[in-house]
């Protein structure tokens, strides 16, 4: 299957070469737990593929500074589309990535629930070109949350309010990266992944 | 919305029939050939100019095959292909852009050339045809091979990537999307539109295909002049050149070469004379009444004297209660002696005096009063037409029966098609008389329009009841001559009720309880 090809071909770019010896992650200033990000070619944004998987993915994404999210981390999930074997078709690259918060966030194009929905123009069907490279939709997931756009808006409500009441919003958005943002990393350990997973994925639409 | 059903029972061959109604007395038998399924042209003949003489209620339509409908591309491709010396599949794309409007695209293209190429995503071109190549060192940057020998291709925009990819590309935007028109380059933010031979290079012939379909689909869609038929299965298009804002003042009925009679403003079957929109308003109605209504539309009722259960089973409506005798009205359980004489009142609601609804709860009732009035008759007709063609799907039998006990031929027994036709398209338009005479304000034109709908209500149910009769005096030829007779004088009846109402519609000599014109502003000089 020649999307595997990709897939891996992609992560590398994402992640670059492992660190030279001696160097760890701990350049990383981050909570405790940052040991578990992978090495990154990318501002603020860790990717790691599945184990068992290479077509699932974590991600995570620094809230950059001098915005509301500065200094909470957002965990998000990445699914590739598998084509249907043996050709393939219809899966990614032909098709684009499923991308979803799984940490709460106060953002006016990311549904305020557990499905934590995208709306990105990049990776909506009659957008997506094969061409397009995973790194570029994940910088664009960034890019959102330094610059919100409450004119393609998931959050009506939140839109209306970063455009009309920015004190409001930024207070709301803060007061998120405090509940849900702060021990993402501590978190991870595989007891409480599994439990937030199965919470999540109940009413999730997959 | 339709049912089959729906479908079926307008399906008829009757336009030939009105053209022959002027004549005095038209044949029944072979106006009326629909049955067979067989369309009544030459499939091959090519664009089907329906040329009647004008009538009131008639438009002038034409019906295209898909193969006509690749020809009018063709032509206008090769048009802007010799004038602006481009390649005919990039002026496809070219006119696709400018929605099959060549006088603008003409206009547009001398004023501004690359910036128009640029919009329609024909920017930035490189010189060579585009063609498959193997290029050494190539790696795809979708797949990331790079194996010596691996084809690649590149429109003119020169983002090259493998054909395997490029296949599949193509497949999941084609197959699954259903996107033609508007397949873009692969790469990234490029806006090149993909082209019919750089298509036909990468797949196979049956997806190459399915392209050229969906083209057609969207060509046919861009126009709007164009419309598809709306029978399942059927792949005609029809060009009429009405306009949404003459649609209050003519039903546009057009007739696809199926057979499938349907509304070209509003796609709905045959629903004159009754306006697209008191046709819209009409059904918005029933829907959200339809609890208050269910009651009428009932097969089963009690004998107005002696109240036994009576079940309708064929689409006569003059009842003979089994047990008492009484013979009644099925649809305002009046006396049947009273219907076809001068007494006849059945279709038209009498209003009543002004003491009667003096409080808001009266006002109320004889409102709700009308619309059954006119909703039962509505229905009724609606059910009937499906009942009086269960009746020929049940004589039809015992026909092929008859023909080989008795002698006659098929041709013979054509008569009994050319009524259920008849009886199945007089009831589609009766039942419409009915939404139109619920909106309908009552002036000096309402009488005539009454006394239309009576006549015509009147022969449909005197021939739905000979239709009805036992198989043994089907056979006898005297009732075959008065079945005919009937048959032509209610196509007769039917021409003259429309021609009223299309004539005093089209001269705004109605008026309507609701405007007409609810979504495009109104004009002030109608009433
Ligand atoms: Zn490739
Ligand atoms: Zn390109
Ligand atoms: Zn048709
Ligand atoms: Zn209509
Ligand atoms: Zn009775
Ligand atoms: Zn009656």
């Amino acid at each position: 299957m020649s999307g595997i090809r990709r897939v891996s071909k992609e992560l590398t770019e994402c992640q670059g070469p492992p660190p030279p010896e001696g160097k760890d992650m701990s350049k990383v200033k981050l909570q405790d737990g940052a040991a578990i990000l992978p090495p990154t070619t990318m501002e603020g944004i860790w990717a790691k593929a599945d184990n068992s998987n290479m077509y699932r993915w974590d991600i995570w994404i620094e809230g950059p500074a001098n915005t509301v999210y500065e200094g909470g981390i957002f965990k998000l999930k990445m699914e590739l589309p598998e084509g249907s074997a043996p050709s393939g078709t219809g899966g990614y690259p032909f098709k684009p990535p499923k991308i979803n918060f799984t940490t709460r966030i106060y953002h006016p194009n990311v549904t305020n629930d557990n499905t934590g929905d995208i709306c990105l123009s990049l990776i909506k069907t009659d957008v997506w070109k094969p061409a397009s490279k995973i790194k570029g939709v994940l910088e664009a997931v960034r890019q959102l949350l330094i610059e919100p756009n409450p004119d393609d808006p998931l959050e009506t409500r939140i839109a209306e309010e970063y455009k009309n009441n920015r004190a409001e919003f930024e207070k709301n958005a803060k007061s998120y990266v405090q509940r849900y943002a702060k021990d993402t990393l501590k978190e991870n350990s595989s007891k409480t992944t599994t439990k937030k997973e199965t919470l999540k994925n109940a009413p999730s639409k997959v | 919305m339709d049912s089959d059903e729906d479908f079926q029972s307008t399906v008829s061959s009757d336009d030939d029939a009105m053209q022959d109604t002027d004549n005095d007395e038209m044949s029944g038998v072979e106006d009326f050939d629909a049955f067979d399924d067989e369309p009544d042209e030459e499939p091959d003949l090519g664009p089907n100019k329906i040329q009647r003489k004008r009538i009131a209620y008639d438009i002038s339509f034409k019906v295209y095959s898909p193969t006509d409908i690749q020809a009018h591309q063709d032509e206008m491709m090769d048009e802007v292909n010799m004038i602006l010396e481009m390649r005919k599949e990039d002026a496809a794309i070219l006119l696709r852009h400018f929605r099959w409007n060549k006088e603008r695209l003409m206009e547009d293209y001398m004023d501004k050339p690359s910036k128009v190429l640029e919009a329609a995503g024909l920017g930035s071109s490189t010189i060579n045809p585009p063609r498959l190549e193997f290029i050494p060192g190539f790696t795809c940057d979708i797949c990331y091979e790079d194996d010596d020998g691996l084809e690649s291709f590149a429109m003119k925009c020169g983002h090259r990537y493998c054909v395997n990819c490029y296949r599949q590309y193509l497949t999941q935007k084609i197959r699954e999307e259903g996107e033609a028109a508007r397949i873009q380059c692969p790469s990234e933010g490029c806006g090149r539109i993909m082209d019919a031979r750089s298509l036909d290079l990468l797949v196979t012939p049956d997806l190459a295909d399915r392209y050229q379909e969906l083209l057609n689909r969207t060509y046919v869609e861009d126009k709007e002049i164009l419309k598809w038929c709306p029978a399942p299965d059927c792949e005609n298009a029809i060009e009429c050149a009405i306009k949404k804002k003459d649609l209050d003042k003519v039903v546009p009925t057009v007739a696809c070469r199926c057979g499938h009679r349907f509304c070209f403003g509003c796609i709905l079957n045959d629903h004159q004379p009754a306006p697209c929109e008191l046709v819209k308003r009409w059904l918005k109605k029933c829907a959200d009444d339809s609890e208050t209504a269910n009651w009428i539309s009932a097969n089963t009722k009690e004998c107005p004297k002696c109240n036994s259960t009576i079940e309708k089973n064929g689409g006569c409506n003059h009842m003979t209660c089994r047990k008492c005798k009484h013979e009644f009205c099925w649809m305002c359980m009046g006396l049947w002696s009273e219907h076809g004489t001068s007494w006849y009142n059945c279709n038209r609601f009498e209003e009543k005096s002004g003491t009667d609804a003096r409080d808001a709860q009266a006002k109320s009732r004889v409102s709700l009063e009308r619309y059954l009035h006119y909703y039962n008759r509505y229905a009724n007709h609606e059910q009937s037409a499906r009942l009086d063609k269960d009746i020929y799907t049940k004589t039809e039998k015992k026909m092929v029966q008859l023909q080989t006990a008795s002698g006659m031929s098929w041709i013979e027994v054509q008569y009994l098609n050319a009524a259920s036709q008849a009886l199945q398209t007089c009831r589609q338009t009766l039942k419409w008389t009915y939404a139109f005479a619920f909106y309908l304000a009552r002036n000096n034109l309402t009488e005539i329009f009454e006394d239309n709908q009576k006549d015509l209500e009147l022969s449909v149910e005197a021939l739905s009841e000979m239709f009805e009769k036992p198989i043994a005096e089907l056979s006898d030829p005297k009732l075959k001559v008065d079945i005919m007779d009937k048959t032509s004088y209610c196509n007769k009846r039917r021409v003259i009720l429309l021609e009223d109402t299309a004539e005093n519609l089209a001269n705004g000599r109605w008026t309507f309880n609701v405007d007409l014109k609810s979504l495009a502003p109104v004009s002030s000089g109608r009433k």
